[in-house]
């Protein structure tokens, strides 16, 4: 009976990783580059290199502010931190007579976005950096207005809570509008926030402004890992979401059917045929365990709204706006009784912001990464600070993946203001955020996001491995002179799927740097690249005995990758040398991580070319028979 | 202190490793005295704790869990790899690693 569960459960696991096999580990892939898609972005925007952090960032971004924007009715300073050296700045324009409506307008146009969505920290997606990621080549970028209440978006509600609604996802509404183009121009879907408002990128320390090229960057990457490509959203969202419970039916069963995972936990055999293959699964897979089956449940979290949409109709009633409405009136409320009382005391010259800088940074042990002032140079003025990251799993991710807890500072005094009070969790939100957090990782420092990474690349490697294996598993088991149809089907799409992936992810990188600048609709050509890449790559085995198709395109994915550094010297001038002198690790990161990544592949590539079969003498069991032939008993 | 939560975590492997037949032969060679598999187990855990115990004052509870479970999934590939390739590295990295990264801690006392 024992046996009968046990055999079931290999069944379950064998299929259920086949057949989404191929879509999880595009998805493992793309969303473990997603980790440091920031990163890999400012790889991307050479024209950015150039900007190195300084004391002086804040003061620079003021100063550009002071004189582009002096009337505007909000500004917003990006500090450079750990993972952008830049500093942006944007502001809102605001027309006469409006004001008076904002509070009203502003919720209507958060209630649209929520029922998109369901509940905010249900789905997975949109940054404000994306947003502010500027991706165009127009140096002043106004966010598509078109909408006539827009501008009073700007005031109060935008810096106080609001934006933890508006930046936490992805904007339905502007995504209907911006249709095909998902995941280049971001700030159109960035959505409501951005209405009325324009942005500069600028360097840090000489406070020029910069125009960065066209490009999806890394965002293409996170999107693509969730959202597909091309296809309409709620489909994607399906689609990925099917797979994500496939991927957590095969973990679950893989822990049954693996059992022994556990007591082999070290152990790794290389060159042993089908033996390696279920070692560097199995490694792989109880290394990263936990990471595991954390990405994947919280995944299916992320996707409740759309798997799921009654869930928000249960508690929310038929009408979710009302209760949300109900909500924000109330804190909005609050703000502007504090804001009144602030405007009473008058105006005057702004405060330096260096002290309130220091402040925070004592405060909250790590730099304030966001400025906003509103109404700046007016009464009532106030100057918020967000951090770089929360400090607790529990919070929602703030706007732009920065933390979210703010100090609000009275900007002609510098005391400190309260601005309303914290919103209240119950258990299961707090767990819903937690995990959400966990997902995304955006809380996590440099050195946890490489440890995140690392799982990531373990969950890749298992996925493909996994694939493989089922291959392998079968061919030694059948011993046919030819093998059947669905089997050379498998064998293809392995190819295609997991050594042809690497060869169009590099490409994709490629094409950023061999692109013209000025290219129109570039971003949509390095995404052209991707596909077509990735297409050839999927046909090429039809042409090739397997084999060979393995080897050759682990070295074409192996060149692409380990020529990368080359490549950056020879069209840029920040190549390894410089960024290594200037300490830019970001960069420094790109380069060397995608050249051991095709070391690694060039490996893969000679190993299958040298690899022999098994061999009779090293199949027999040699040491502890017992472990050995219980394993294969497992199978 | 994140330092020592890793090697902390690599000297608690290492002895569950050598509680196991099969890691035991491949470190120092033959099978583990039924002595050895106890402590091995015992101290190997203690281990664990305590590198969990060094995530969390360094970075609270929840995101020093977080830690700890990524310190433990890279300090166990690179036990892999180790025993792969470079199994008579081991026990000297096992106690020399712990000491490294625990001298950067001394003035904390």
């Amino acid at each position: 009976m024992k046996q009968g569960f046990r055999q079931s459960m290999s069944w379950l696991h064998g299929w259920s990783g086949l057949i989404l096999g191929w879509l999880l580990f595009a998805i493992f892939l793309t969303g473990t580059i997603a980790y440091f898609r920031q990163e890999v972005t400012l790889w991307m925007q050479p024209e950015l290199h150039g900007s190195i952090p300084s004391p002086q960032a804040a003061d620079i971004g003021l100063a550009k502010l002071t004189s582009v924007a002096p009337q505007a009715s909000a500004w917003t300073i990006n500090l450079p931190n750990d993972r952008n050296d830049t500093v942006r700045v944007s502001w809102q324009t605001q027309q006469p007579g409006e004001r008076s409506n904002n509070a009203m307008g502003n919720n209507r146009q958060n209630i649209e976005r929520q029922r998109g969505n369901g509940m905010e920290q249900t789905s997975g997606a949109g940054e404000r950096d994306e947003r502010s990621n500027r991706n165009r080549g127009n140096p002043i970028e106004t966010r598509s207005g078109g909408n006539n209440r827009a501008a009073g978006d700007a005031i109060a509600p935008r810096n106080i809570g609001n934006e933890r609604q508006r930046d936490g996802r992805p904007d339905q509404g502007a995504a209907t509008t911006s249709g095909n183009n998902r995941s280049g121009n971001n700030e159109v879907r960035g959505g409501g926030g951005g209405r009325g408002q324009q942005s500069l990128t600028l360097d840090a320390t000489t406070g020029e402004v910069l125009t960065p090229r066209e490009t999806a960057g890394g965002n293409f990457l996170y999107r693509f890992h969730f959202e597909l490509y091309a296809l309409p959203r709620d489909w994607a969202r399906w689609i990925v979401g099917i797979a994500t419970l496939a991927m957590f039916v095969a973990i679950i069963s893989g822990i049954i059917t693996h059992k022994k995972i556990f007591k082999d936990f070290f152990t790794f055999r290389p060159a042993k045929g089908q033996r390696s293959w279920l070692d560097a699964h199995n490694a792989t897979a109880v290394l990263a365990l936990p990471f595991h089956i954390m990405i994947t449940y919280s995944g299916l979290l992320l996707f409740t709204s759309t798997l799921l949409p009654w869930a928000s109709s249960a508690i929310y009633g038929d009408n979710p706006r009302a209760a949300f409405a109900a909500m924000r009136a109330a804190e909005q409320q609050q703000e502007q009784e504090v804001r009144a009382a602030l405007a009473k005391q008058g105006g005057g010259p702004m405060v330096p912001l260096g002290p309130l800088l220091k402040y925070a940074e004592d405060k909250w042990k790590q730099p304030a990464s966001r400025i906003l002032i509103s109404e700046p140079g007016k009464p009532g003025s106030i100057i918020e600070l967000l951090p770089t990251r929360n400090d607790s799993l529990v919070r929602q991710s703030g706007s732009g993946g920065l933390g979210d807890v703010r100090m609000t500072f009275n900007a002609a005094t510098g005391e400190l203001v309260q601005l309303g009070g914290e919103r209240e969790q119950s258990t299961i939100a707090a767990i819903n955020s937690a995990l959400g957090s966990l997902h995304r990782a955006r809380f996590a420092s440099p050195g946890l996001r490489w440890l995140f990474f690392l799982s990531g690349v373990g969950g890749t490697i298992m996925m493909a491995t996994g694939l493989v294996l089922w291959s392998v598993k079968r061919a030694e088991k059948n011993k046919l002179e030819k093998l059947p149809f669905g089997h050379r089907l498998v064998d293809h799409l392995n190819v295609g799927a997991v050594a042809g992936l690497f060869v169009a992810v590099a490409a994709y990188f490629w094409a950023n740097r061999l692109l013209p600048v000025d290219l129109a609709a570039r971003n949509e050509w390095e995404i052209n690249v991707f596909f077509i890449v990735w297409a050839i790559m999927l046909l090429y085995p039809l042409l090739r005995p397997i084999k060979k198709a393995w080897i050759e395109q682990f070295s074409i994915a192996g060149a692409l990758f380990a020529l990368i550094p080359i490549l950056n010297a020879a069209t840029t001038s920040s190549h390894l040398a410089i960024t290594i002198a200037r300490g830019q690790w970001m960069i420094v990161g790109f380069d060397i991580v995608s050249c051991v990544t095709g070391l690694m592949l060039f490996y893969t590539a000679y190993r299958i070319k040298h690899y022999k079969g098994p061999q009779k003498a090293e199949r027999k069991p040699r040491k502890a028979p017992a472990i050995q032939s219980e394993m294969m008993a497992a199978e | 202190m994140i330092g020592l939560s890793f090697s902390t975590a690599f000297l608690g492997f290492v002895l569950l490793a050598l509680a196991m037949d099969r890691h035991h032969d491949q470190i120092i060679k033959g099978r583990p005295s039924s002595m050895a598999r106890r402590l091995g187990t015992i101290g190997g855990w203690l281990c664990m704790l305590l590198s969990l115990a060094l995530c969390i004052a360094a970075y609270g509870y929840s995101i020093g869990a977080t830690w700890w479970l990524g310190v433990l999934t890279g300090v166990a590939a690179f036990l892999i790899f180790l025993l792969t390739y470079r199994p008579k590295t081991i026990l000297y990295l096992a106690v020399t690693l712990p000491v490294i990264t625990a001298v950067p801690l001394i003035p904390l006392f």
